[in-house]
């Protein structure tokens, strides 16, 4: 039963006498459902709003005059096309496959396929006829006839032949499409078989429109002209009509909730199958031009308008009242109603169907009222705003304590109030004509009456009071103040401690000598009667600091979360939350009232069922709609492999969940083994920036149900951190270290091979010195000079002896002196040399002959050349070129200065070296010559070292034919000066 | 007995000399003639028939060498004494084909001796070992007079000499042994012109090209040719293996 068919049945003829006699004189109030509304303001692309579909996923499609929009509960997603003629549509509707289709007002049809707007390749449209789906076909009405297009290829399969010139209306319904014409219905089911059935409609109803209803399709004229709806079974058949009285204009009908939803430009009426008008015969939005209803899987209510967006309605007994300006802020009961104070001061009494009864007071300075409490017993009114006011029987007379600021009144016998207020805790008179009661506080009262007033009485003194309550078992008062929490009996004070230390609450109730606080950080206890506290937050799954707004009624507590206003019986044990359906912090304060909570916000008194079941809301639906790795858009239902670079993922994910106030939360965890994370309520993407190489499975919790869709992928260290690569590195490094060694040892070769060299060429060295000195000395001619001497002593020569052994011997003592020398004076060659040729020429006794010419310039003591340098060029010219020649032999030399060169000239007349090398070539090829070979080597050691290099020429000396007369040798020896 | 003697030296000098010493210290050498050059030589040889020649190496146009060219195999019936005043190329030539040779300055008692091994041994002279062993690149072959022959061996082919009393074993590549009535003295001086060969005991010589293993046991032997063993003594040791190291 709802609250306003309780006011019916309750209290209906005074509630309409009032309604009647008042509603002329008040301010107009209204009573729609409780309505989010989504408009432009709150992002909804446009106010002009043509339909409202839910998709099987959950989704919310809407079109609206900026076309086809999909709304997911955070964020609207208009598609839009090139190919669109107009956006404005509607018929949205769903096919098998998932796609979402719309028709715009030019006929045309759109549908939604890989989150994109595609056109249907269709013939010209004839008028706005709505297309229709079944699981084959789609169905659309063209000039001449209905286009069958195949659904899955979406191409034209058959053409049915029917004039739609006077078509009225069409409608796709169950795989089947119906066309309604003036005479009668067409149906085309979805095997392509055309029934056919007349009907004939009064001709006055011109614009007649088809709709669907559970099993059956209704007729209803836009004009209404008849005043009828016309029923027929889907096979075409006439069942019933219905009479419609109310509007005069019909733009749109639904079948929602087994009623009949007509809208008109003035709200929505809805008619009970028997044609009863709910809602007291009133259109519902009516200030609202009516598009389209329908109800979501979470029992939503959309609303769409054409020009207040959408209202999306929770529940349709949650109604809210609204009182044009004024802004509701306390409620008390009162006698046959409640009365209510606002934000600016007025004190309004209203009746049990809320409706205003009459404005109390209102208060020209327009001073908050923030505290009223409301005797019923003795019809008496107190409130607070400036200063502390009673108002006796409700009227306006009233008495007004200027210097007292009143918190908090609890009845405590006939005779007295307890109250919190600023400056004191204590007592109050309840009224004149209970002064001559008894009471257990007399005594209390008189020896602490106020001075200046005979009202109240200061038990406690020179603290803010907040809150009292009255426990008459005990008859004890429990003061709540701004020093602590003080219990108070007609003779003692005492503070109630907690652990020791004051206690600060803001709001005290009892029940059954239970005391439960509201402490002023927002936390709640309960106090036994040994002062034991009992905190309560966790036991009602609340955190800390966030209860507000505690009142008790009977055995039942009530207070405020940030979620909802929960209720706790004590009775019962039982814990209760009560959907409010705005965010709490809107609520300024409540009562209880039957089962009806009657909640003030600032846009009007809520009314909540309290006994309403929880479990009708279901929690949204949760919906991954894209997983995007590096920007790129992927499919999450496949695991998947990533490289180490593709490591920044955005999830973006959809919570179907509408209507609700008290919001989900979206939990997320890497991995099975990591914690929950919860998402920001402000975002459905959720962004990883830089994920490391690991193996993730993402999961999903919306508030504490696991989701089944997870996301699952690798993302692959990246390949120096594979084992694959360190295995290569350590074989490359061991390869490199073995290269590294092989080049150390073949460097340590190479220097041995150096070292070696070089101590050959030491080695060949001082052999070519031994040479060189050899060569001076060539065992030869010195065993032949000793084979001359022993032949002239043999013979008894004596003088030819003695003079040959004397320059002999000479000579050796002058080769053995230079052998040590590197270098000797040209002098000392000079000598040498002339030796030599003297022995040479004993040897050869007669016909040998030589001369040595001297540059006169040559300094021979000073000219340092290396030692018998020139000797073995004159030994080859004697042995080899003029030794076979047979007649006068002549060697000469020639010492010449030449521009820093020495140059030594040996010429001889023998028998040129080609015929001396023929001659030699007839010899053993052993038998070399022995100085010239000697000699090149010596050339070129002691070129080695040095800039200036010794060089040796050759000429032969050939007459005009060609016959040889001799060879001149020329030695160039450089003189350092 | 009387000798006919041609002497062939470019030097005047040297060839009054000879003729003075031989007629001092061997008179039953008669010297027919006195030749300036080698084909003046060869034409007294072969006017004179000589018994002895007394050859030159170092003459100009032609070498003493060179005399055996102008000869054929049967026409030498003579005896050649070289005399050379420095020639270590033909002295090792010489040697290994047992040829006499003298050197300058001549001494008187080499001479005779000279002379007194041909008078001793005047059977022919087989010079074609030293023809060979003259030719550049040739193996080099050494003179091995056996019981009934001379054998001429590749000295390549000669892995290891051994003594056995006034005689010596020769032992050869395939294993074979030869032997022979000259002391392993003579053949060490005739095989003195090769470093290969070496002396590393007062029994043995060894070519060291066939040393496969140095044995430390047992005071020090060499496994030569691959099974033979050779005795070293152990002060040669560390010549030898200075020598291979060398090699």
């Amino acid at each position: 039963m709802s609250f306003a068919d309780f006011i019916n049945s309750f209290n209906l003829k005074i509630v309409f006498t009032f309604l009647f006699l008042l509603s002329l004189h008040l301010i107009s109030f209204a009573q729609d459902p409780y309505a989010i509304q989504l408009n432009r303001e709150n992002g909804l692309p446009s106010n002009v709003i043509y339909s409202v579909f839910q998709d099987s996923q959950g989704f919310i499609w809407l079109t609206s005059d900026e076309g086809l929009t999909r709304y997911d509960g955070f964020e609207y997603k208009t598609y839009k096309s090139n190919d669109q003629t107009s956006l404005a549509g509607s018929v949205i509707s769903e096919d098998k496959f998932g796609r979402i289709w719309y028709e715009n007002f030019d006929g045309y049809i759109y549908y939604v396929e890989a989150n994109e707007l595609r056109m249907l390749n269709q013939n010209v449209p004839s008028g706005f006829l709505h297309y229709g789906l079944s699981d084959k076909y789609i169905f659309v009405c063209q000039q001449n006839g209905v286009d069958v297009f195949d659904l899955a290829t979406l191409k034209l399969v058959k053409t049915v032949d029917i004039d739609l010139m006077y078509a009225e209306s069409s409608k796709g319904k169950d795989n089947d499409f119906y066309i309604l014409f003036n005479e009668g219905l067409v149906k085309i089911d979805t095997a392509l078989n055309v029934t056919t059935t007349k009907y004939a409609f009064h001709t006055e109803e011109t614009a007649k429109q088809l709709y669907g209803g559970s099993d059956f399709l209704y007729v209803v004229s836009k004009r209404n002209e008849k005043k009828t709806a016309y029923f027929f079974d889907t096979d075409l058949r006439f069942t019933h009509q219905l009479s419609i009285a109310n509007p005069d204009f019909i733009q749109g009908s639904a079948f929602v909730d087994n009623q009949f939803w007509i809208h008109t430009p003035q709200g929505t009426f809805i008619v009970d199958t028997s044609g009863v008008v709910q809602n007291n015969g009133m259109a519902c939005f009516a200030k609202s031009s009516i598009s389209c209803v329908i109800k979501d899987r979470q029992n939503n209510y959309w609303i769409s308008t054409t020009n207040d967006g959408i209202f999306l309605v929770p529940d349709f007994d949650t109604k809210l009242y609204t009182y044009n300006e004024f802004i509701p802020n306390r409620i008390e009961k009162s006698n046959g109603g409640f009365i209510v104070s606002s934000k600016r001061g007025e004190l309004l009494e209203l009746n049990y169907a809320l409706q205003k009864k009459r404005i109390i007071s209102s208060d020209p300075e327009k001073s908050e009222i923030y505290f009223l409490y409301c005797d019923t017993l003795k019809q008496q009114l107190f409130y607070s705003s400036k200063g502390f006011r009673a108002i006796s029987n409700y009227d306006s007379s009233n008495t007004v304590f200027t210097d007292v600021a009143v918190k908090d009144i609890c009845l405590i016998d006939d005779k007295y109030y307890a109250v919190a207020a600023s400056g004191f805790g204590g007592l109050m008179l309840r009224s004149k004509d209970s002064l001559d009661n008894n009471s257990l506080w007399d005594e209390a009262f008189h020896k602490n009456v106020k001075t200046d007033s005979s009202v109240f009485a200061l038990l406690k003194e020179k603290v803010r009071g907040k809150s009292v309550v009255y426990d008459p078992v005990l008859n004890l008062v429990y003061l709540a103040a701004s020093t602590g929490l003080y219990k108070i009996s007609p003779t003692i004070v005492k503070e109630i401690k907690w652990n020791g230390e004051s206690f600060y609450a803001s709001k005290l109730v009892l029940y059954n000598g239970q005391l439960v606080a509201l402490s002023s950080k927002g936390n709640l206890y309960q106090i036994n009667r040994y002062e034991k506290f009992e905190a309560l937050n966790q036991k009602f799954k609340l955190n800390d600091f966030e209860i507000r707004l505690l009142k008790s009624y009977g055995s039942s507590i009530f207070f405020l979360s940030n979620q909802a206003i929960h209720r706790f019986d004590f009775k019962t044990r039982n814990h209760s939350i009560v959907e409010t359906f705005v965010s709490t912090a809107e609520i300024n304060d409540y009562v209880l009232h039957e089962n009806w909570l009657l909640v003030l916000t600032n846009s009007g008194i809520l009314t909540l069922n309290v006994d309403r079941n929880e479990a009708e809301k279901s929690t949204g639906i949760f919906h991954l709609n894209y997983m995007e790795m590096n920007g790129m858009k992927l499919d999450y239902l496949t695991p998947k492999e990533f490289s180490y670079t593709e490591n920044s993922l955005n999830i973006n994910f959809s919570l179907l969940d509408f209507g609700n106030t008290r919001h989900a939360s979206v939990f997320y965890r890497l991995n099975p083994d990591a914690l929950w994370q919860e998402v920001s309520p402000e975002t459905r993407t959720l962004r990883f920036a830089a994920l490391s190489p690991d193996e993730y499975s993402i999961a999903f919790k919306v508030n504490n149900q696991v989701q089944k869709q997870t996301i699952t992928f690798t993302i692959h260290p990246p390949f120096w951190k594979q084992i694959w690569f360190l295995g290569l590195c350590c074989v490359l490094i061991l390869l490199m270290g073995y290269a590294y060694y092989r080049w150390q040892i073949s460097l340590l070769f190479r220097q041995i091979k150096l070292l070696r060299e070089k101590i050959q060429l030491e080695k060949s060295l001082s052999q070519s010195i031994l040479t060189s000195i050899k060569s001076q000395m060539n065992p030869h001619f010195f065993y032949n000079a000793l084979n001359t001497i022993q032949a002239y002593i043999f013979t008894n020569d004596k003088k030819n002896a003695s003079a040959y052994l004397s320059k002999f011997s000479k000579l050796t003592r002058m080769i053995l002196e230079m052998s040590g020398k590197e270098k000797i004076t040209l002098n000392e060659e000079i000598n040498a040399l002339t030796l030599y040729l003297e022995l040479e020429q004993v040897r050869f006794s007669d016909d040998f002959d030589f001369v040595i010419h001297i540059d006169k310039s040559l300094d021979q003591e000073m000219i340092k050349l290396p030692s018998m340098l020139i000797q073995p060029y004159v030994e080859n010219a004697i042995k080899h070129g003029l030794l076979h020649k047979k007649g006068e032999k002549k060697v000469e030399l020639s010492f010449v200065y030449e521009r820093g060169v020495l140059k030594v000239i040996i010429d001889d007349n023998g028998i040129g070296r080609k015929r001396s090398a023929e001659l030699n070539k007839i010899k053993d090829e052993v038998h070399e010559s022995f100085s010239s070979t000697a000699n090149q080597k010596r050339l070129e050691i002691l070129n080695r070292d040095s800039t200036s290099k010794i060089s040796v020429a050759y000429f032969d000396k050939v007459d005009d034919y060609q016959n040889s007369f001799g060879t001149t040798v020329v030695a160039y020896i450089p003189i350092n000066d | 007995m009387n000798l006919k003697a041609i002497i062939v030296d470019d030097e005047k000098m040297a060839r009054v000399l000879l003729e003075g010493m031989l007629r001092e210290y061997c008179p039953e050498v008669s010297i027919l003639e006195a030749c300036v050059d080698l084909p003046t030589g060869v034409k007294a040889i072969r006017k004179h028939k000589p018994d002895l020649v007394f050859l030159d190496i170092e003459m100009p146009g032609h070498s003493g060498l060179e005399l055996l060219d102008f000869f054929d195999e049967q026409e030498v019936n003579f005896s050649i004494i070289f005399t050379t005043a420095y020639n270590q190329y033909a002295i090792q030539a010489f040697k290994l084909a047992a040829v006499d040779y003298l050197l300058k300055p001549i001494e008187s008692d080499e001479l005779i001796q000279a002379v007194e091994r041909f008078k001793k041994n005047q059977q022919q002279k087989d010079y074609s070992i030293l023809r060979q062993n003259l030719v550049p690149g040739n193996p080099k072959k050494i003179a091995i007079p056996t019981v009934n022959s001379i054998k001429f061996i590749e000295t390549d082919k000669i892995t290891h000499l051994k003594a056995d009393g006034a005689y010596t074993h020769i032992h050869l590549k395939d294993h074979t042994k030869l032997t022979t009535s000259k002391s392993l003295k003579t053949l060490e001086h005739m095989l003195s012109g090769f470093n290969h060969f070496f002396r590393c005991h007062k029994s043995f010589i060894v070519n060291i090209h066939f040393v496969n293993e140095y044995v430390k046991s047992d005071g020090g032997s060499l496994i030569v040719n691959e099974k033979e063993e050779v005795q070293l003594s152990s002060e040669k040791s560390a010549e030898l293996l200075e020598l291979m190291g060398r090699m």
